[in-house]
């Protein structure tokens, strides 16, 4: 053992670092209980936080642990290879997680060399990071600025595994030009909340849970006109921006795919619930890797690539969901929600056949309707997790369940109804397409919002599948 | 299917895998990795470059060491 650090906040919680049986240096959590997620004088297994293959040249020393909003923790990475460093990484628990879920944050290196680490210390309101040299202090309350009087236009866009929002702000003034001070929020990285709503008899009323995060932005002007052009992305431009620094696997039977989608959210700050997820998603505990450079956002769609589930965000809330096709509708258009216009269509599906080849098992799954319409179109998988025909059949019939919902097409643009959200399953009353109460389910969406131009905007344009 | 490169860390001439570092992963190796049988356990040197083909992008177990170099 080469470091220890201990922070009682409901159980005696834990970092260790040292080295294994078989020589790998490692960073663990784990508990000493008083009762809340551990028995009382019990200890719980160790639960790796980062780890080093013996031999790599790679140690781990001089753990910190606090609790000033969420689990915070500080160790030392030391490599003594060719460029050799010891340098601190700091890392974070999510809000919402136990400290038994050991869901941190990916470590992410400090601009500062030490072979003893950092101490935490905090009050309520502010934190300390030590060393024998020097002192950090930081205010635990984040930041915020309110632009809202100042927006011109607002357009966000969210598909299945992306978003973004383009956010024009006034500028005419030149109250933007100097990004500092209270304005110091609008940086690389910083967080976009939108809550878009209405004004209503009882007064403004918001439905929050869209979020971005800042790309980038630009200052544009002419024609009398100045402003500040911000871009920002949604928690899939988190997921991307993750890069496995090292090889992650995980043996068949070690995680389920709930707690590999948790694993990876986690290591880029996201939360991740269920929304109604399928029995699939927590029982098949595949044999899987992340490689080193791949991205988050490759890892989780290499998840659902095997389960009939979909992902969907709220602000920084990953939810996973189960899009049964016996889902009822949520919401009706156009009948009280009025649908300014509307196109339906109907496509084929780029396969109407699945064969999935297991270790062993051999399961096929027809759309027989569209076979009989226009012949088969095969989607063959091949997959060692697959041990037995019911695995298989599960895996089946998740390829044919995402070919069905893509098996509609079309789109409608409706007045902004600021509590859809994708994935939705929605009901469309539209007498001149020959729709009556015709189910979709909503698979993208957009909204627009521009206060000035020769007529103001504000609509939302839903993309539509099956349900 | 995906082709990487790496180096060997670790051979076991009874099961025929090997431990590798796939090229990018500086301090963790993957372990239990077969090798083909065409190549012969004195060139599994420790050290040596290695090709690997990942037939499932996912799945370690199905991957293959399809060749040592250097």
């Amino acid at each position: 053992m080469s470091g220890l650090a201990c922070r009682y906040e409901a159980d005696f919680n834990v970092v260790v670092s040292g080295s294994d049986g078989q020589g790998a240096c490692k960073v663990w959590s784990c508990i000493y209980g008083d009762g809340y997620s551990q028995a009382v004088g019990t200890w719980s297994p160790l639960r790796e936080v980062a780890t080093a293959s013996a031999g790599s040249n790679m140690e781990f020393r001089a753990p910190s642990l606090a609790y000033p909003d969420v689990f915070r923790l500080t160790f030392v990475e030391k490599y003594t290879g060719s460029e050799s460093y010891s340098r601190p990484h700091f890392s974070f628990s999510l809000a919402t997680a136990d400290y038994a879920d050991n869901l941190w944050r990916e470590p992410v290196p400090m601009n500062l060399v030490s072979d003893y680490g950092l101490a935490i210390a905090h009050s309520t309101s502010d934190v300390w990071l030590t060393t024998p040299s020097g002192v950090w202090q930081a205010s635990l309350t984040a930041a915020a600025l309110d632009v809202t009087a100042d927006v011109l236009e607002l357009t966000t866009e969210t598909d299945p595994d992306s978003g973004r929002l383009r956010l024009v702000l006034r500028n005419d003034d030149g109250r933007y030009l100097d990004l500092s001070g209270e304005k110091a929020v609008i940086k690389a990285g910083g967080e976009v909340r939108v809550s878009p709503g209405y004004q209503t008899a009882s007064g403004p009323l918001v439905s929050s849970g869209l979020a971005y995060w800042i790309e980038g932005w630009e200052y544009t002007s002419g024609e009398g006109e100045a402003t500040l052009v911000i871009h920002a992305r949604d928690a899939w431009q988190l997921l991307e921006g993750w890069r496995s620094r090292r090889q992650c696997a995980w043996a068949q039977g070690e995680r389920n795919v709930f707690q590999l989608l948790s694993f990876v959210m986690a290591r880029a700050s996201l939360e991740f619930f269920s929304a109604g997820s399928s029995g699939v998603i927590t029982d098949l505990y595949p044999s899987f890797t992340i490689h080193p450079g791949e991205s988050g956002a490759t890892a989780v769609r290499r998840l659902l690539a095997v389960v009939p589930d979909v992902v969907f965000f709220r602000g920084h809330f990953a939810y996973i969901k189960n899009p049964r096709a016996d889902e009822a509708s949520a919401y009706s258009y156009g009948t009280e929600h009025a649908i300014f216009r509307g196109r339906y269509g109907s496509q084929r599906p780029q396969t109407n056949r699945v064969q999935v080849f297991g270790d062993g098992p051999f399961v096929e799954a027809f759309g027989w309707d569209e076979i009989d319409d226009a012949y088969d179109r095969v989607r063959q998988v091949d997959d060692l997790n697959l041990g037995t025909v019911a695995r298989a059949r599960d895996r089946a019939d998740a390829e044919m369940r995402h070919q069905e919902i893509a098996s509609r097409s079309g789109e409608i643009v409706v007045p902004v109804n600021c509590g859809q959200e994708l994935y939705d399953v929605i009901a469309i009353t539209d007498e001149s397409a020959g729709l009556t109460n015709a189910q979709r389910r909503v698979i993208g969406l957009s909204m627009r919002y521009s206060a000035g131009g020769k007529a103001p905007v504000y609509e939302q344009r839903l993309s539509l599948g099956a349900v | 299917m995906n082709v990487r490169k790496g180096t060997v860390k670790g051979f076991n001439a009874g099961s025929y895998t090997a431990t590798v570092q796939v090229a990018g992963s500086l301090s963790v190796w993957l372990a239990d990795v077969p090798v083909a049988r065409n190549i012969a356990a004195t060139e599994m040197v420790v050290g040596r470059r290695c090709a690997l083909i990942f037939f499932s992008e996912s799945d370690p177990r199905d991957a293959l060491v399809v060749g040592v170099y250097t």
